[in-house]
């Protein structure tokens, strides 16, 4: 017997069955750090701004070049580049979940970004309204900025759901597993288009679903408002 | 009372500056009107009221409390006590009216049955109890200004500041707005100070009103005594339209603008003129208007005198000593 290169329909299940949820637990966890980090940076970066609502020009300086140098590495790159720092945190550098700091990483200045984007479209006139009342700077963040900017912030939130999908295909490199690492592995390094084929299915249904539901509730929520 | 001492304000960049030494008393109960065309600095002047700008310098003293030299914690208590509304309305998207409303209450600490019922009442106040539920996308623009007073009024306020709420609104719901307004000043005695471009607005509600260009204050005072000063360029502009401001065909009659105030527009002045001294009246133009309680009327008329003449300045006596301000034109 020969090296056996076609897989049975069971085996081909199992495989990808397994991959799809290395990936699904590693968007999931990132998704929740980078919203956990990514929706106060967003915040600080917006509000600290020269002419922001508490202008913090040293920390808005700070912040901004570590949020850009952050979105300058490809986040291959970061990947490695963070392996210290993944051992610090997760105490292994191996694995799904050591996958995550990285991936997590490479998302958090991202979606900041997006989340400063956001409230810096929300109307100022309203943002005045509050101040005008005596609300102070928690009233106009939590009464203003985020529930106003709220459909932005979900777009956003989608886009970055389906960027870490991307990230987490690149996962192999350090033994994250998921859909990525199998494509490669038994798509690349062997040919087989089985998985190959698989592979791609359950990826693009995957973020076709993302996207829908995405865009479903911020269509909810725009035709309310 | 609000008093304005001196405010000046100079945009960075800017050639002249958005006030120049403005000073302004605004006494409580009144509807205090600041009129001027765009670019005249009104926005920058309603907006030091309550420290959303901050002059360069100059002092805003709201019962003898000086803005400029509160603390933020100070100030935000200050500003509960002036509701503000907005040209644009500036209601939040993501909230209902009721909750709208209820927005400036959180600040305030009020409770959550207490905001209830004061929403309610507000609501009621304002017409809008059937819209509590709706979304501010689902709204007219008067309903948006409305719940934009209601909001305004919520944490009961001394005062009232406009930002060319009626500016965005067609002319019948301008009219809604202000008359909603001219009532919240006589139930509630709530100061309002509004800035317009439209001397409409000025005319329709307000019992004192000051006029701004090019960031100056040119004149500020009651509209009555703007109104009775010949060199007053806002008493000029207020009174009624006299039509065509061409001279009629007939260049050999002598014109006149007549101005009468209140029950004189009532009394036959003109035909005992025709009677005493024989002068016949040819009407050309003229108006009635009420400008801020007081029914103030401008005739332009031509005078034909009688056969052998007449002496025309008996005329202009006859007419000045039963209280009609009479001008040649």
């Amino acid at each position: 017997m020969g090296i056996r290169n076609s897989l049975s329909w069971d085996e081909l299940y199992a495989l990808v069955l397994n991959a799809t949820g290395e990936t699904l637990y590693m968007v999931t966890l990132a998704t929740f750090f980078t919203l956990l980090v990514g929706l106060p940076l967003g915040v600080v970066l917006f509000i600290s701004r020269r002419h922001g609502l508490t202008p913090l020009p040293k920390l808005s300086a700070a912040l901004g070049t570590v949020v850009n140098i952050g979105r300058s590495l490809p986040f291959v790159v970061l990947l490695i580049a963070l392996i210290p720092l993944t051992r610090l945190i997760v105490g292994t550098t191996l694995g799904s979940t050591a996958a995550v700091v990285p991936i997590t990483l490479g998302a958090i200045p991202f979606f900041a970004r997006i989340v400063e984007n956001a409230l810096d479209e929300v109307d100022k006139g309203r943002i005045e309204a509050i101040q005008a009342m005596g609300g102070g700077l928690r009233y106009v963040i939590f009464t203003v900025l985020l529930p106003e900017a709220l459909p932005a912030l979900l777009a956003g939130l989608t886009l970055t759901i389906v960027m870490l999908i991307g990230f987490s295909s690149m996962a192999g490199v350090i033994g994250g597993g998921g859909l990525g690492d199998l494509a490669i592995r038994y798509g690349y390094q062997r040919f087989n288009n089985q998985v190959m084929v698989a592979t791609i299915v359950v990826l693009v249904v995957m973020v076709q679903i993302i996207q829908m539901l995405g865009d479903r509730v911020v269509r909810v929520l725009a035709h309310r408002r | 009372m609000i008093v304005a001492e001196h405010l000046t304000r100079q945009y960075p960049g800017q050639g002249a500056p958005a006030l120049q030494d403005v000073s302004l008393t605004i006494n409580d109960g009144a509807v205090f009107g600041i009129i001027g065309r765009s670019g005249a600095g009104k926005s920058t002047l309603i907006r030091c009221l309550n420290l959303l700008e901050r002059p360069d310098s100059g002092r805003i003293l709201v019962d003898g409390r000086d803005l400029t030299q509160l603390s933020d914690k100070e100030l935000r208590l200050q500003r509960q006590r002036i509701g503000m509304i907005f040209q644009n309305f500036n209601l939040l998207h993501a909230r209902n009216v009721s909750d709208n409303v209820a927005v400036p209450l959180q600040i305030a600490g009020v409770g959550r049955n207490e905001r209830k019922k004061r929403v309610a009442d507000l609501l009621d106040l304002v017409g809008l109890s059937d819209k509590a539920h709706a979304f501010p996308s689902q709204l007219s623009g008067g309903q948006k200004q409305r719940v934009g007073i209601a909001r305004a009024l919520a944490a009961r306020p001394s005062y009232l500041l406009s930002d060319e709420a009626t500016s965005a609104l067609d002319p019948e719901t301008t009219e809604s707005i202000l008359a909603l307004l001219r009532s919240i000043n006589q139930q509630l005695g709530l100061t309002i100070v509004l800035i317009t471009h439209e001397l409409n607005v000025v005319k329709s509600i307000c019992d004192h009103a000051a006029l701004l260009s090019g960031g100056k204050l040119q004149e500020s005072g009651p509209i009555a005594q703007l109104l009775a000063n010949p060199n007053s360029l806002l008493g000029k502009a207020l009174m009624p339209d006299c039509g065509l401001p061409e001279l009629p065909a007939n260049p050999l009659l002598p014109v006149a603008e007549l101005t009468f105030y209140d029950i004189l527009l009532a009394s036959p002045v003109l035909s005992s003129l025709a009677q005493v001294h024989g002068v016949g009246v040819t009407l050309f133009g003229g108006g009635v208007e009420s400008i801020a309680g007081q029914r103030v009327g401008r005739l332009r008329v031509g005078f034909q005198p009688p056969m052998g003449g007449v002496d025309l300045s008996e005329v202009m006596l006859f007419l000045n000593q039963r209280g009609v301000k009479a001008e040649w034109v």
